[in-house]
């Protein structure tokens, strides 16, 4: 081993520490977590898993979650499929301003949006519910797909496009049986980073509802004010929030730059 | 001492035989442009507009409409390298324009203060700049 | 090349209502919110520019301003070398690549607020790996909910530990589209390490490397569940950055007057870096 490949080995220890930790404390008993300390759990319990698997708050905020980021998900591929394939492909008017205020609002402070927010979603009656999350979290991750799907598309040579149009093909037939299986990388890294930007989201999540739709990062915090030392069961309840991540980074491992950088690497 | 803690205790009596007084009256309403600008647009509505802010973002908007016009009059945007070697089209020279009077007024808020006829020559001034020279 | 086609604007329509109802409509009624002042059921009185005077001239807004800054120059002086330093020791083929990348984006996937929770276990002093090591090994007195500095520095290895990885992907990213012929032409040439990273892999990174440090620097700017949960802004308003006091005033005290005010100044900083970010992509996409 050359000396050089300690560097990321120190690096990724350094990452995985406070992990381990969140793992441990959550297979710990409360006694053992406030009586002393122990690098590893003495005594392995599942109690803190099972107090939230069985009960209602807890689990629904899982389910909560899931369900706007599936919804925001769905709605901010649909919109942005196309929009991406316009700015990648045509010029039309005012293109390149509407492409820069996309990307205003991926930098835009969530804080700045929280109030008028409030009012907004109150205002039409959607106040704590599942769509109006997943509306407020498209404020991000539309503009967040449709850059990376139009720097997907820019890749795909123009030559595809005309061929099929010499062959015949309409062109919602071009665009969903060929086109998109062109880009069907693109997508699921759109997907990915769409999902996970409104997945790791609290701030407006926590503004916009209030019981029916509450996510479980807002339990959470609840739970870490309200019951100060419920520490095991706020690790078992982080390591659940850790799990859809890791499982799905795996297949968008050769895109995870591309993704973060908004498709410009 | 009696007689003036009844004396006392009378006053608000005399002031209630005397009716509602002038409390009731309406203040005879006079119209100013400046209030006129500044009143409630729709009262009790959330998003609070004025005719102030309104006239604020018909501008913007008027301005961005123009900016298609001439573009559709003229296209390719009127692109050149400016002095400060950006490439900008005119979409481009009323967004800095714009931002750049933003900063010039709040800086002048900032450090100055009200009221704000210095920095309105002042952005007028980088408007003509932008326009003319980046 | 692309063809002019207005076609294209009833493509981006879709995303143009959704973008519009979630941005315009909220921009708009903060705008009216910044020069009115309100008491509650919707009455508005007009204020003029009295909050933005009151806001830009507050101590508080400085002191948050200050440290925002002070915090996004610090995370950016420690994340940028330290990610390049790591990305050139990467490997760059072979099984343990696709280890490593997977392993090091796992920080940037955990809910923000997790992170601050996670951090928050970690540092608790007798509770935490990281406070029992320090106070019962080391024997250094660290408390990050009593000491100011404590508080920082936890803060700032936070962000550190969370969007490292972020430049880290990034340059390694432009390192491996460097061929391999250009390794060997300096090594043909004797030409040293250095000059290898300042004359090959330096151009190359650059452009990825101006999106990290942009990237890097909006995000940090915009920082909030992260710190919020770790530390709530405190001890004190020892770690209260820009976005924490914003909330307090908005969400916290229902001040929507001068709340509007600053979200305006903030809005105004943000569209400035967004402009920068933009003009530097589009130039180099040419």
């Amino acid at each position: 081993m050359k000396p050089r490949s300690l560097v990321p080995l120190i690096y990724i220890l350094f990452l995985m520490l406070p992990i381990y930790w969140l793992v441990a404390m959550s297979f710990k008993t409360t006694n053992e977590i406030l009586g002393g300390f122990s690098l590893f759990p003495q005594e392995w319990t599942l109690a803190n898993y099972r107090a939230i698997f069985t009960d209602p708050t807890w689990y629904w905020g899982y389910i909560n979650s899931i369900l706007y980021v599936s919804i925001n998900t769905v709605i901010s591929l649909a919109a942005a499929l196309p929009a991406a394939y316009a700015f990648s492909r045509y010029r039309f008017l005012g293109d390149k301003h509407l492409f820069f205020w996309l990307l205003t609002n991926r930098m835009a402070p969530a804080a700045v949006f929280a109030l008028p927010f409030f009012q907004l979603y109150s205002a039409v009656g959607l106040f704590d519910t599942h769509l109006a999350v997943a509306l407020a979290h498209c404020l991000f991750n539309i503009p967040l797909a449709v850059w990376i799907l139009e720097g997907f598309m820019s890749g795909v040579p123009k030559e595809l496009d005309e061929t099929a149009y010499v062959d015949g093909y309409s062109f919602p037939r071009f665009f969903a049986t060929i086109f998109i299986p062109t880009i069907k990388a693109g997508v699921g890294v759109a997907a990915f980073f769409c999902f996970m930007f409104s997945w790791v989201e609290l701030l407006l999540a926590k503004t916009l509802t209030a019981v029916e739709a509450k996510p479980i990062a807002a339990t959470m915090t609840r739970t870490a004010s309200s019951a100060g030392y419920e520490l095991g069961l706020l690790a078992a309840a982080g390591v659940l929030t850790i799990i859809p991540g890791a499982i799905v980074i795996y297949f968008v491992r050769n895109y995870i730059a591309k993704g973060f950088a908004l498709g410009r690497v | 001492m009696r007689r003036f803690v009844y004396l006392i205790l009378a006053l608000p009596a005399v002031a209630m035989a005397q009716g509602w007084g002038n409390v009731g009256q309406q203040k005879e309403e006079v119209f100013t442009w400046a209030k006129w600008w500044t009143e409630p647009l729709f009262s009790g509505f959330w998003m609070a507009w004025t005719r102030a802010t309104l006239a604020f973002f018909i501008f913007i908007f008027a301005a961005i409409a123009l900016m298609a016009v001439l573009e559709l009059r003229r296209p390719g945007g009127d692109e050149r390298d400016g002095i400060l070697r950006l490439t900008t089209t005119r979409g481009d020279r009323l967004f800095i324009s714009l931002l750049g009077s933003a900063y010039i007024f709040l800086a002048w808020l900032g450090l100055v203060g009200l009221p704000l006829w210095a920095p309105l020559a002042l952005a007028l001034a980088w408007t003509a700049f932008c326009f003319w020279k980046v | 090349m692309k063809t002019e086609n207005q076609r294209g604007w009833l493509f981006v329509l879709p995303v143009l209502i959704l973008v519009a109802f979630n941005a315009l409509i909220p921009l708009m009624t903060v705008v009216n919110y910044s020069v009115q002042e309100t008491f509650g059921n919707n009455q508005f009185f007009w204020a003029g520019l009295r909050w933005f005077e009151e806001i830009l001239r507050s101590e508080r807004f400085h002191a948050a301003l200050g440290r925002q800054l002070l915090f996004t120059f610090t995370i950016l002086i420690i994340e940028v070398p330290l990610g390049v330093a790591i990305a050139l020791a990467m490997p760059r083929r072979g099984f343990w690549v696709p280890v490593c990348l997977v392993l090091m984006a796992l920080p940037m996937l955990i809910p923000w607020n997790v992170v601050g929770s996670m951090w928050n276990i970690f540092t608790l002093p007798q509770i935490g790996l990281l406070g029992y090591f320090l106070n019962d090994v080391l024997g250094i007195n660290y408390d990050m909910t009593q000491q100011p500095v404590s508080a920082w520095i936890t803060v700032i290895v936070m962000d550190v530990w969370h969007w490292t990885s972020l430049v880290v992907l990034l340059a390694y990213a432009g390192l491996v589209s460097i061929p391999e012929a250009y390794y060997q032409a300096a090594k043909i040439d004797g030409a040293s390490n250095w000059s290898v990273f300042r004359y090959i892999q330096l151009p190359k990174m650059k452009r990825v490397l101006t999106i990290a440090i942009l990237l890097r620097f909006m995000d940090s700017f915009n920082i909030y569940t992260e710190p919020f949960t770790l530390t709530g802004g405190g001890p004190g308003n020892s770690t209260t950055l820009l976005s924490i006091d914003l909330v307090k005033i908005a969400l916290g005290q229902f001040d929507l007057g001068p709340a509007a005010a600053m979200s305006l100044i903030y809005f105004a900083i943000t569209l400035a870096v967004s402009w920068l970010f933009y003009t530097l992509m589009t130039r180099d996409d040419q």
